[in-house]
């Protein structure tokens, strides 16, 4: 370890492939700059594709400086195989990686090529990120395991930067009372919120609706929230809401607005998710902090998220989660525990607990050089 | 097992289990779980086809548009990018504020008399893998080195090369191709102008035209000013990296003679599909937009720029060669 590298850094700038507003790393990546110049470090944004809103917050990676001599560290943002990670790899300041998963190409390939071939990219380029990143930092345990498993020689695990309290904001008034009010008539209301992607499972969500429509509650509602990523998955989940003939009950609301978001959430009685693949899975904490009961299906990072504070089933074949789903609406004494519990665990989720896990492990990378 | 104080979690999935069971054998219709497993698989049974009625929808959607005054709205949505691009994209595309929001119009304009071809291209998109995204990263080169093995060859169909001859027809002096692969496009340029060649895995004497081994812009960067009658660029141009095009368009205005002719052609129509050019242009592994190609030609002095119908020459979307379509803008360094 040259001299050089044991003088503390002045900047320590990050580098992320991509940034949008409404998205749980980009979100992330801003609030761990404000972690970065809370420690004194001059720190910027850098991307290769930055979204609309963000102007002015995040700098083209083109942009990004070169300074050598220890005076300047990255944070690599990792989640998906980029251009900007071989920028990253090919920068003379050392480095660290925040990793928020990277979904397994064989869940996405059949419908999304391209997009099969950047998350095998991403895999690559995580275990090149290896041979020099001082430390990998996973936002969840299960991250962390596979960075070890990649060969980091010290990893660390700072949770999702997600500031719950946004929801306490007030939720949009006109959706709220135009959900209440199919409440009032009768029904329950399912929730899942999610971008459309094949390895998100809406199909699973839906089958598992229609047959607790079937066997429980006629007049329930599902919502499904998000942003409809990959267009023919959308389109094959939209015709089989059709098909099974659920149109009245099923809105697929696309990607919604913070306010609108926390109104579905409100009116929600579970949040059913039955994804194939979590890295973290924000949307379980965002419906536990709203006191919204959990069915999971317990894959990748589902059960460390959860904890106690969910029922996570081992199968989600269509008739267990529409019974999990019906035991925890209907059994009382199950559900307040759970929303007490669901309320906790999300507690544990505070932003400033998260931003001291970052600084606590970028401090240990420091300090390690 | 719901006591507050106490509750196993394990019991109630159990419990849960049980009561499904129960549920399956007593009230659910005979294979009604399995019918619903077999509805989806047959929806999703081929998302190629999916994502061709996507494609369809869109291409529906922009023709009822086009009825409706399609060209302010697609110039509308052209100034909206170019305010965006100027707030987000730093060097590169903050040349874009040097370019009239008229000039953009106008390439909106002509954007929109396409738009039906434009969605048409959306048809492919899930079929076809991004090769461009794979021949863009250091990273990805370690598996399928881009120049690695056989050079590449045609990446235009006969419509465009059509196209391109017919820009460069009035030319004088030597026309360059940057990039040329095996020297598909050099033949033909070589029957009307003295043409030459570069490419980083140029083959040897695979052509009887002089091909130099080269990078595109090493290539360039070596040329005296004012000395190239046309440019032709392709293949670098899906692979550039950040603020590499504003270099490349530089390089171009400087080395074109007045009155000299460059043409770049895009070799990925997924630019094209997408509405925002500055998303087009910075998502991983997509070739520039041509509109940002427009407003960068601009920026460095050129004019009389055009934008080809990437459809020309193909039938039903598809190639018949299966040469890949993409886009090819032109433009002209003033002077004569």
């Amino acid at each position: 370890v040259s001299a050089a590298r044991r003088v503390r850094p002045v900047r320590f700038d990050q580098v992320i492939p991509s940034i949008v507003e409404r998205d749980a790393v980009s979100h992330h990546t801003l609030e761990a700059q404000r972690v970065l110049r809370s420690m004194g470090f001059v720190s910027d944004v850098f991307a290769l594709n930055v979204g609309p809103g963000l102007a002015g917050r995040v700098r083209p990676i083109a942009e990004l400086p070169r300074e050598a001599g220890g005076g300047q560290w990255l944070c690599y943002q990792a989640s998906i195989g980029s251009p900007a990670a071989d920028v990253v790899m090919s920068h003379p300041a050392p480095r660290i990686v925040n990793y928020h998963n990277i979904t397994p190409s064989d869940l996405v390939d059949r419908w999304m090529p391209y997009l099969g071939e950047e998350v095998r990219l991403g895999r690559r380029q995580l275990d090149q990120l290896a041979e020099t990143a001082e430390i990998g930092i996973g936002v969840s345990r299960y991250n962390a395991a596979e960075l070890n498993a990649a060969g980091y020689r010290r990893t660390a695990v700072a949770a999702l930067m997600a500031d719950l309290a946004n929801f306490d904001r007030s939720a949009d008034p006109r959706l709220r009372s135009e959900l209440a009010e199919a409440k009032v008539a009768g029904g329950s209301d399912w929730l899942f919120v999610g971008q459309m992607l094949p390895h998100k499972s809406h199909q699973d969500v839906v089958a598992a609706f229609a047959v607790y429509l079937k066997a429980f509650d006629p007049a329930a509602r599902l919502h499904l929230i998000g942003r409809p990523s990959c267009p023919p998955y959308a389109l094959a989940i939209e015709r089989y809401v059709d098909a099974l003939g659920l149109g009245a009950s099923v809105r697929i609301a696309g990607s919604v607005s913070p306010a609108e978001l926390s109104a579905y959430y409100q009116a929600a009685d579970v949040l059913v998710c039955c994804s194939e693949h979590e890295g973290f899975c924000a949307p379980l904490l965002e419906a536990m902090h709203h006191g919204v009961p959990v069915v999971a299906y317990g894959v990748a990072a589902v059960p460390e998220t959860v904890l106690d504070a969910g029922v996570v089933l081992r199968s989600k074949e269509p008739i267990l989660v529409a019974a999990a789903a019906h035991r925890v609406i209907k059994d009382a004494a199950l559900r307040e525990v759970l929303v007490d519990r669901g309320r906790a665990r999300a507690g544990t989720f505070t932003i400033d607990a998260a931003r001291r896990q970052f600084a606590d492990a970028v401090e240990e990378a420091l300090a390690a050089s | 097992v719901t006591d507050e104080t106490s509750v196993d979690l394990d019991r109630v999935v159990d419990d849960i289990g049980r009561e499904a069971e129960r549920v399956r054998a007593e009230e659910l219709p005979a294979a009604f779980e399995a019918d619903l497993a077999a509805r989806f698989a047959e929806i999703a049974a081929d998302p190629g086809a999916l994502a061709r009625d996507v494609a369809a929808a869109a291409s529906s959607h922009a023709s009822a548009a086009f009825g409706r005054g399609a060209n302010e709205r697609l110039a509308r949505l052209a100034r909206r990018a170019i305010k965006r691009a100027r707030r987000t994209a730093g060097p590169v595309l903050r040349s874009a504020e040097r370019v009239s929001v008229d000039r953009a119009g106008r390439v909106a304009e002509a954007f929109a008399t396409k738009g039906e071809v434009v969605a048409d291209r959306a048809r492919r998109l899930t079929t076809r893998r991004s090769s461009v995204w794979v021949r863009l990263s250091p990273s990805a080169r370690t598996v399928a080195p881009p120049f690695g093995g056989p050079s590449p060859g045609a990446v235009a169909d006969e419509a465009t090369i059509a196209w391109v001859l017919e820009r460069l027809e009035s030319v004088s002096g030597t026309v360059a191709h940057v990039e040329c692969g095996d020297g598909w496009l050099l033949r033909r340029l070589a029957d009307h102008h003295d043409a030459t060649g570069a490419d980083p895995a140029a083959p040897s004497g695979a052509v009887g035209t002089p091909i130099e081994r080269a990078g595109g812009l090493e290539w360039l960067g070596r040329q005296p000013n004012g000395s190239l009658g046309g440019i032709v660029c392709s293949q670098m141009t899906d692979r550039l990296r950040p603020g590499s095009a504003r270099a490349l368009c530089q390089v171009i205005a400087k080395r074109l003679a007045p009155g000299g002719v460059v043409v770049v052609l895009g070799t990925s129509p997924e630019s094209l599909l997408l509405e925002d050019p500055v998303a087009a242009d910075l998502r991983p592994g997509r070739s520039f937009h041509p509109v940002t190609w427009c407003h960068l030609l601009a920026r460095y002095g050129l004019e009389a720029i055009t934008v080809r119908d990437p459809a020309a020459g193909h039938t039903g979307g598809l190639p018949t060669s299966g040469v890949p379509a993409g886009y090819a803008v032109a433009a002209k360094r003033p002077g004569t």
